[in-house]
């Protein structure tokens, strides 16, 4: 693919006051009832965006309700997880040129009224990740001990690693900037991509911010976390976070 | 070995060889690991038809029958095909997620100068209402 702007969706997608381009990723699956009023949203908080929905083999009428609100839409032919979807959106993010790249959810947990903050942040020197944060201060964001636990385990374990204060690693309400962008395109996992890929960016220099943000309740569906994948999560989180270590460095 | 375990063993191994053979001819698997197994069949055939070739292995491994010989060449053998196996179904998992996602990427290339277009006739359009 070629990087040529005037093929970019929406035309005129830059900031007005910072003229840097952006798009919105957000990964969807089974989101038809939900996603409408998150797009709505974000058209309104950022209206100068191109915004991707990557739509990863749903069984609802997803695409249908992203295209209604005039989102791009990446209809994945096969299940590719939560991470492929995110890289998919990487990878057009910097096939096309687009300078900043903003990633959330479907299911309305989080709230776009946040992003400005998240970009703010970005703006700041040598900042290339800016993680949408439910620790950095008391925000309404609830669960359970065992999650909670697992959660500060990976943020003591990440910011140890890393080498900076990163208090939620399993955010996905996240803000990139070229260098991430870049990184994450290239390399980036297909399932949960949380602590190793924070790592991953750390060890390739990146610098990584945190924002507060607030989180509402899903608006309906069920979460992709159960008590096995909660396992396998942390099995597997760790296994990566050694991988990563083990290997040289791509920057 | 027993002459009647060598002649069952080798009746086995030669079917397994014609099944190969058979599943390479409907390209229900391919050259480069066919010729593994019937490599695999190849060894074992001679290790069962040639009795010295047997005993060699057996006192190299330091195993009492020639059986216990040939049923580790086995497990080494099906252990190494596995782990060929895994690494090959992770790079065809790797190779398969990124052409999906260069598909959806061609295709949003493709819509997106029409959608950009139409954004214009709309802009055009409300411009001059």
């Amino acid at each position: 693919m070629t990087a040529d702007k005037d093929t970019a969706p929406t035309g005129g997608a830059q900031d007005p006051s910072h003229k840097l381009t952006l798009l919105v990723v957000i990964p969807a699956r089974n989101e038809a009832e939900r996603i409408p009023l998150v797009l709505r949203k974000v058209k309104r908080v950022v209206p100068w965006a191109t915004i991707l929905v990557v739509e990863d083999t749903s069984t609802d009428d997803t695409v249908a309700a992203a295209r209604a609100e005039g989102a791009l839409v990446a209809s994945l032919p096969i299940n590719i997880g939560y991470g492929g979807a995110l890289q998919t959106g990487f990878k057009y993010a910097l096939s096309q040129g687009f300078e900043r790249v903003v990633t959330l959810d479907a299911d309305g947990q989080h709230d776009p009224d946040d992003i400005p903050k998240l970009l703010a942040k970005l703006d700041e020197k040598g900042v290339d990740l800016v993680i949408g944060s439910r620790f950095v201060e008391n925000t309404n964001y609830q669960t359970g001990g065992i999650r909670r636990l697992t959660m500060k385990f990976f943020s003591v374990l990440t910011s140890y690693l890393a080498g900076q204060k990163v208090a939620d690693t399993t955010s996905g309400f996240q803000a990139l900037g070229r260098m991430a962008i870049g990184l994450f395109a290239e390399i980036y996992p297909s399932d949960y991509p949380n602590a190793e890929v924070i790592v991953d960016l750390a060890r390739n220099g990146g610098k990584i911010a945190e924002v507060s943000i607030k989180v509402h309740p899903r608006l309906g569906g069920t979460s992709m976390f159960n008590l096995w994948r909660s396992f396998y999560y942390v099995v597997k989180m760790n296994l990566s976070i050694l991988m990563v270590l083990l290997r040289k460095r791509r920057r | 070995m027993t002459p009647q375990g060598s002649i069952i063993v080798g009746i086995l191994v030669l079917v397994l060889l014609v099944f190969m053979l058979n599943m390479l001819r409907r390209r229900r698997i391919n050259e480069e690991v066919s010729l593994i197994w019937m490599f695999a069949f190849i060894t074992v055939i001679l290790l069962v038809g040639v009795p010295d070739l047997a005993d060699g292995l057996t006192h190299l491994i330091g195993a009492v029958v020639p059986a216990s010989a040939l049923t580790l060449v086995a497990l080494g053998f099906i252990g190494v095909m596995l782990v060929y196996t895994s690494v090959k179904l992770s790079k065809l998992t790797g190779e398969v997620r990124a052409l999906a996602q260069q598909q959806v990427l061609n295709q949003i290339e493709r819509e997106a100068p029409r959608k950009a277009a139409a954004n214009k006739v709309k802009q055009e359009t409300s411009d001059q209402g």
